[in-house]
């Protein structure tokens, strides 16, 4: 929520709140549900806006729940952050405080101590033990156990559908915060790309970008940057490493972050040296299948019709010696991997585009030998021509 | 689970597992327990000793099954790292991976998918159809609901106490890499304190302990470091941010990695410019409570002592005028941030006599309005008669 030396967008954070708990509740609604507990980091993060800090010993350490007759949420947080808390957003005042001492919660692997009580009591306070509630997927089961046992007249459903609609669709505050989040992820991917030479490691280019990250004021990278190269790629899900980067290889920066809670993530790849044709042609197919899929994302489209355009491009480019196999993206916003996921009909469940959706599109190949060959962008799907939101350059070669 | 020769003795990472896994089924022996399941990051890591991304995708994504029959836990990973985990672990042999769930359980937030029916799948296959099966208290709730539906026989029980026991004591290859993140982080500290400076912010100074941190080769940092210049610290929770620090302000650094999944967390504070004697007076006495409380480490002694100590302390070196102002003096530490055995005063922190192979830190702290935080801070291993100190950057008020 703050920025130091690059040109952020200002974001309202109450109408960003507003806007998600409208869209909650129409959500809500339809299915004539009372009320949504949430307790997860990304959803407590979309119902009340407030940010948490990123670790995972906090991953489900804040609750919130929306009723009926509230325009806003009601908070719980970590009692030595609450007043801090009510400060930035006076508007949640008061917030009820969770104890960390003298309870279980305090500890990890965490347990059900005092905590359900007092979400039980403020559900009862807001006339819902009769109620039918909501539950946030990620809810850790001892809390759920323990609020049927308190709140005996309530009836808990799974609130994992009712969550995941109401985010598919992004408002202009939260677009805004996407935009931001881009923005300092192509300042990440300048110093990482600035960094790459042969003999550079990879977790020094990692360092580069995090660095950077966080002195722009992002609130936390998207994971560990993938700053891969050659066959340490080709692996999958490596940890950037001390492999040093030679000469004919391919490495892929991989850079997302958070502004406000809100993920960007994008990718580049650039090739040690001077690139062969197989490299060259690889790589302009790549290109051009990702300009297909960008411009497939639009309303009255589908997830599978953005990848199969991408993926019909790239084989017709390669004479099918290449192809996507069922994964061109996904979509991202407070979490990494939303709906709708971009891929092959038989991998992922069909969604019709809509504006305001955020998808990442990354069609990569595997060279053997050379590494992984990806380019990810951040497009915001519109009531018009689909909007490119990382702007990164794309040229093969890391330091021009 | 890179081995980087300058901070990293080498650690034997099979080892590590095998003593792990053996503590385990011993406590699940006692307690009566035929089956194990973990689904959270760092429940993962302590049974598994594999590598997950630190994102928030990942906080709950992988699962592991232990039985007294296996050598090694069965593993449920997303396919995709499956054939990383099988090139770092080949001791592995059941794999499972989870199916690619198109649109439900993988996503953010997650829907019901097929993975109840897989886990069900796998808890039948071992025979535990109606066996007592202890849960990750961090799993989410619909995922034991569904395992409940689908295994109407088998007895789930919380395994959050048996979780934290196995946990409480280290083995020889953990201390290893806690060893490995406490040199890691000291490198960190040491950067940042140089570093601090009238004029720089706290992110600057946060971004110079990311890029030690990755450069040296942790994992993830423990959470978004502390770096906490002057009154901000207490108004605000949004630390580090932009804040200028200027001088005569205290700047409190307090920062923590993990190496191999193993977290080390300390803290220091330096004066920007020349500390005024009331600085230098309480740096004094917090420094007395944190080094009369460590040096009272050892076997047998009880974890309230050690508050009793640090608290005493303080006070008679200031005429009664600081002590520990609230409950909490340190808390243990591992593939968690905050572990048992928790440190702080009776009442508030379950009792511990204290063991050998505890690890843990403790960190007193005072704060003084108008200028900043003086906040001390420790990791430290029990040994067989009495305590190692892990963490050892030297304690000087005008190091910046």
């Amino acid at each position: 929520m703050q920025g130091t030396h690059c040109g952020l967008y200002d974001v309202d954070w109450k109408a960003l709140t507003t806007k998600n708990v409208e869209r909650a509740r129409a959500c809500l609604g339809k299915k004539k549900i009372d009320a949504l507990l949430v307790g997860t980091m990304e959803n407590w993060r979309y119902l009340t806006g407030l940010p948490t800090n990123f670790t995972f010993a906090y991953a489900v350490a804040n609750y919130a729940v929306l009723g009926t007759d509230e325009p806003l949420p009601r908070v719980l947080a970590l009692d030595y952050i609450k007043d801090a808390m009510e400060r930035l957003a006076p508007w949640y005042r008061p917030i009820v405080p969770l104890p960390f001492d003298g309870t279980r919660e305090a500890r990890q692997p965490m347990g059900a101590g005092l905590w359900p009580g007092l979400i039980a009591d403020l559900c009862r306070s807001m006339g819902l033990d009769r109620g039918t509630i909501a539950l946030d997927p990620g809810i850790p089961f001892p809390v759920k156990d323990a609020l049927v046992a308190q709140l005996p007249g309530a009836r808990f459903v799974n609130g994992g559908e009712i969550l995941r609609e109401a985010r598919l669709v992004k408002n202009e505050q939260e677009l805004t915060a996407i935009r931001n989040a881009c923005q300092l992820a192509e300042l990440g991917m300048r110093s990482g790309l600035d960094c790459i030479r042969v003999g550079a490691i990879e977790r020094e280019v990692a360092g580069a970008i995090e660095r950077t990250l966080r002195e722009n004021g992002a609130e936390n990278s998207l994971s560990v940057p993938f700053v891969l190269s050659g066959d340490h790629a080709l692996l999958g899900y490596a940890y950037p490493s001390d492999k040093p980067f030679r000469s004919g290889e391919l490495a892929i920066v991989d850079v997302g972050c958070s502004f406000g809670g809100y993920y960007s993530d994008f990718c580049r790849t650039v090739y040690l040296g001077k690139p062969d044709a197989t490299v060259e042609k690889a790589y302009a197919a790549v290109l051009r299948a990702i300009e297909k899929g960008i411009d497939s994302c639009r309303p009255g489209r589908t997830n599978i019709d953005v990848f199969n355009a991408m993926n019909e491009t790239l084989r017709e480019a390669t004479t099918g010696q290449y192809d996507l196999g069922w994964f061109g993206g996904h979509a991202c916003g407070l979490g990494i991997n939303e709906a709708p996921m971009i891929g092959s009909e038989d991998g992922v469940d069909s969604c019709q585009l809509e504006p305001g959706m955020f998808l990442c599109i990354e069609p990569g190949i595997q060279l053997a030998g050379k590494g992984l060959l990806c380019v990810e962008e951040g497009v915001v799907v519109t009531d018009g021509a689909p909007e490119v939101i990382t702007r990164s350059s794309r040229d093969l070669s890391p330091l021009s | 689970m890179q081995v980087t020769g300058g901070v990293a003795p080498s650690i034997d990472w099979k080892k590590m597992t095998e003593l792990n896994v053996e503590r385990t089924k011993h406590l699940m022996a006692e307690a009566g327990i035929d089956g194990l399941l973990v689904a959270t990051i760092d429940n993962w890591r302590y049974l598994t000793g594999l590598p997950l991304y630190y994102c928030i995708q990942w906080f709950v994504s992988n699962f592991a099954v232990l039985t007294q029959k296996m050598a090694f836990p069965l593993l449920m990973p997303l396919e995709g790292p499956v054939r990383q985990m099988k090139t770092l672990a080949p001791w592995f042999t059941d794999v499972v991976p989870l199916p690619r769930a198109g649109a439900s359980d993988a996503l953010s937030p997650a829907i019901p998918g097929p993975w109840i029916d897989t886990i069900s799948g796998v808890l039948r296959n071992l025979h535990l159809a109606s066996g007592t099966i202890a849960l990750d208290p961090g799993l989410p709730f619909y995922l034991k609901d569904g395992l409940a539906r689908t295994l109407p026989h088998a007895a789930f029980i919380p395994g959050g106490d048996l979780l934290r026991k196995a946990r409480l004591i280290k083995n020889e290859e953990e201390i290893k890499a806690i060893r490995a993140a406490c040199a890691i982080d000291e490198i960190a500290m040491d950067r940042g304190l140089r570093a601090v400076k009238e004029g720089k912010t706290e992110l600057e100074i946060a971004g110079i302990v990311d890029y030690v941190f990755r450069t040296y080769g942790a994992e993830n940092s423990a959470a978004n470091p502390f770096v906490g210049a002057g009154d901000h610290p207490f108004l605000g929770y949004l630390t580090p941010s932009n804040k200028v620090i200027r001088n005569g302000e205290l700047v409190r650094i307090d920062i923590g990695c993990a190496y191999g999944g193993y977290y080390s967390d300390f803290s220091r504070s330096v004066a920007v410019g020349r500390p005024d004697r009331e600085m230098e007076r309480v740096y004094e006495i917090v420094k007395e409570g944190l080094c009369r409380a460590s040096a009272a480490v050892r076997p047998g002694v009880m974890n309230h002592d050690l508050y009793i100590v640090c608290d005493q302390t303080m006070r008679e070196m200031s005429d009664g005028r600081y002590g520990i102002d609230w409950w909490f003096l340190g808390h243990g530490l591992g593939v968690g941030i905050h572990e048992d055995p928790m440190i702080g005063r009776e009442g508030s922190v379950e009792e511990f006599a204290i063991e050998e192979g505890m690890y843990f830190c403790l960190e007193p702290c005072i704060t003084l309005p108008g200028k900043g935080m003086i906040g001390l801070e420790d990791d430290m291993v029990v040994t067989s008669d009495g305590v190692e100190i892990l963490t050892r950057t030297e304690f000087c008020l005008t190091m910046a």
